[in-house]
């Protein structure tokens, strides 16, 4: 009697065991097709085609898993679908909303955020989008080679620049005001030069830079203290017009 | 840890103050005049109908008594020692009663209006030992002439006493941020008459003058610093407008070549020199460092100039008869003390290289004596807690024009090599720099 009664309770667990798996597979597929119809009406077939397509291969997947009782396999292939579904769901709303704004809207403010293709208008934005993510790199007093930070902030003014192929930069060299106004222009000039041989060596071209030292002056901090005169010994990106 | 700070900082602190407060002086004299003279001047007598003749004369005749005393040559015996001021006839001078005060040199004055507005004004310089008249000048000319007749005198008296012309009838070109941006001006050597030569609301910089007329200076109005030539009548012509830096422009003796700092293709700054042009540059320096301020010996032989080959700025000089720096001329290092010396200026005569000297953060002005016995020695000018930059000397290479913040913006200043008191030339609020001392208007003619 015992032994039976211990394979029934164990059946019994497996079984129970079994259909809950197979409930929680169920249910992970279920709310992966919802995604994906959500994704559908979204349209990311047609503007997250990649997104889209590997959601929906992951499902049938799925779906195959389930019929052959793989209920662990099944549902994580599901919830896997469904991120997909999600991420293409929303890639597909940025791209979207990108097309849209090509339509000309003369009474609104050109849109910062996305390339928008009208003439007048790009290149304010290309300039302003310029401003905003080509940092200063600053340097060490007297010094006019790359620190740490200054390389890090460099990597990534050379991401945007080459994903902006038609931008070209002026590189500013400045001084702090210590030292003699001729030797700071070359010093100004050197520190210009420092950065756009790194920027070159990163892969931007060299006729995309031009330079130019002002030496000291001119001053992003006209006080005379430390604070000042850090924030002044820097490179500045500037756009070519 | 921490208060064993605090209390040696306090004791270190007091020390240095203590320090600082018994040290002499801290400007040096030089070099002991030659010759000196005692002058009294008194009052120019005047001849005008214009209600501010008086006050005229007053002023012209104590701009004649601040050039004399400024040169380090005539020291100014006050009026009030003066036993009497008039001659005792038109032609009689009482050489007794200059004797007795102590007077070798008596200088008098007369200002004339001949009509309304045009001036004649008679100097006559008097050597009282030998009771004679020494000079004697008349000069004419609109109202707005008269202070630089004053200047012309003080240079004939210079010349008188010393057989070397004075500096005064002369122009200071400096750089201004009075406006907000960096522009060129000049005025008489006494700081008035201020004009204002560009106004390219850009950069400018480095002014050095060919003559009394024209100057080179590095603009940026083509959004490069590029070499200009500038005549006092506003035409400019562009010298030199290599990609990168176009600076330094230093004149050579005679205006017959000028050298100035370019980038060499590879991006290196090197020294070169051309025609006052700017056509056939030739390369001097070929050092991968950066070169650049140089300065002419009056022979045209030498230029000393700033290099940082050896990691920071110092002082050398290149013998240019033997050709470009390389094989058999190599530059021969000047200053080695100190980790940033700048800005070297040659005297006219030779015997100085005036320069400048960062230490601790703060520069004070140097000079390299060239035939001193010992071999070439150096002397400390100034020792002030505020900064001492871009010396530049006079034509007769007795005075030395600088820039320096005493009170926190910088002003020009001029000291002679016989004195130790500077003269405040400037006083605007803003930054003035960079000054530049032309040749004598006399001597060119102009």
């Amino acid at each position: 009697m015992k032994r039976k009664s211990i394979w029934t309770v164990l059946v019994v667990f497996g079984l129970i065991f079994m259909v809950s798996c197979g409930k929680d597979a169920k249910k992970a597929i279920d709310e992966a097709q919802a995604s994906i119809d959500r994704a559908k009406t979204a349209e990311a077939d047609k503007y997250a085609p990649d997104e889209f397509q590997s959601a929906e291969s992951l499902l049938s997947k799925a779906r195959d898993q389930f019929e052959e009782r793989e209920y662990k396999d099944a549902k994580a292939n599901a919830i896997s679908a469904k991120d997909q579904a999600e991420l293409a769901y929303k890639r597909a709303l940025e791209r979207k909303g990108a097309e849209v704004s090509t339509e000309p809207r003369p009474e609104q403010e050109p849109s910062l955020a996305y390339n928008v293709p009208s003439l007048s208008e790009e290149g304010i934005a290309i300039e302003e989008q310029a401003k905003a993510v080509l940092k200063d790199i600053n340097f060490d007093f007297d010094r006019y080679d790359l620190t740490e930070l200054a390389k890090e902030i460099l990597v990534k003014n050379a991401e945007w620049l080459k994903e902006h192929a038609e931008v070209k930069i002026i590189i500013e060299g400045h001084c702090d005001e210590r030292g003699s106004e001729e030797y700071n222009l070359a010093l100004g000039e050197k520190r210009a030069q420092s950065v756009r041989d790194y920027l070159v060596s990163l892969g931007i071209s060299p006729a995309r830079i031009k330079i130019i030292s002002y030496g000291e002056s001119m001053p992003l901090d006209p006080r005379s203290n430390e604070e000042a005169w850090a924030k002044n010994r820097r490179a500045h990106f500037a756009i070519q017009k | 840890m921490r208060k064993w700070m605090i209390v040696s900082l306090f004791f270190g602190f007091t020390l240095s103050s203590w320090a600082q407060e018994s040290e002499p002086s801290e400007f040096v004299v030089i070099s002991k005049a030659p010759k000196q003279a005692r002058v009294a001047i008194p009052v120019f007598r005047v001849r005008a109908q214009a209600e501010d003749a008086f006050q005229l004369t007053e002023e012209l005749s104590s701009l004649l008594v601040k050039d004399l005393e400024k040169s380090g040559l005539y020291s100014f015996i006050p009026r009030n020692s003066y036993l009497r001021m008039e001659p005792i006839s038109e032609e009689i001078e009482d050489w007794q009663a200059w004797n007795l005060i102590g007077a070798q040199v008596l200088i008098r004055g007369e200002l004339n209006e001949l009509v309304p507005g045009q001036f004649r004004l008679t100097i006559k310089l008097f050597d009282i030992p030998s009771q004679k008249l020494a000079v004697g000048k008349n000069y004419s000319g609109p109202k707005a002439s008269l202070n630089r007749m004053i200047h012309r005198f003080a240079d004939e008296a210079i010349l008188w006493l010393t057989d070397k012309r004075g500096p005064f009838e002369a122009r200071i070109a400096f750089v201004s941020n009075r406006t907000g941006r960096k522009e060129i001006y000049f005025a008489d050597t006494d700081g008035r008459n201020v004009f204002q030569l560009t106004n390219t609301k850009k950069l400018n910089l480095s002014p050095c003058w060919l003559s009394g007329n024209m100057l080179y200076y590095t603009g940026y109005d083509q959004g490069n610093p590029d070499l200009y030539l500038l005549d006092l009548s506003g035409k400019k012509s562009l010298i030199s407008s290599h990609p990168g830096l176009n600076i330094s422009p230093a004149v050579g003796p005679g205006g017959k070549k000028i050298a100035m700092a370019m980038e060499t293709p590879g991006n290196n700054l090197d020294i070169y020199i051309m025609n006052p042009d700017g056509t056939k540059p030739q390369r001097v320096t070929t050092h991968p460092g950066a070169d650049l301020e140089p300065t002419w010996s009056p022979d045209g032989y030498h230029i000393a100039f700033v290099s940082d080959r050896t990691g920071s700025p110092q002082i050398y000089w290149i013998d240019l008869s033997k050709g470009s720096e390389g094989e058999g001329n190599y530059p021969l290092r000047l200053t080695y003390y100190g980790n940033y010396n700048t800005s070297p200026a040659w005297s006219p005569d030779g015997r100085f290289i005036a320069y400048s000297r960062r230490i601790d953060n703060q520069f004070d002005l140097f000079l390299i004596d060239l035939k001193a016995e010992e071999g070439r020695s150096e002397i400390q000018l100034t020792n002030t807690p505020y900064n001492e930059e871009e010396p530049a000397w006079s034509p007769d290479s007795r005075m030395l024009v600088y820039s320096a913040n005493p009170a926190g913006n910088y002003d020009i200043f001029m000291i002679s090599i016989y004195k130790k008191e500077p003269i405040r030339i400037t006083d605007w609020s803003s930054d003035e720099t960079q000054p530049s001392w032309s040749l004598n208007l006399f001597e060119e003619g102009g």
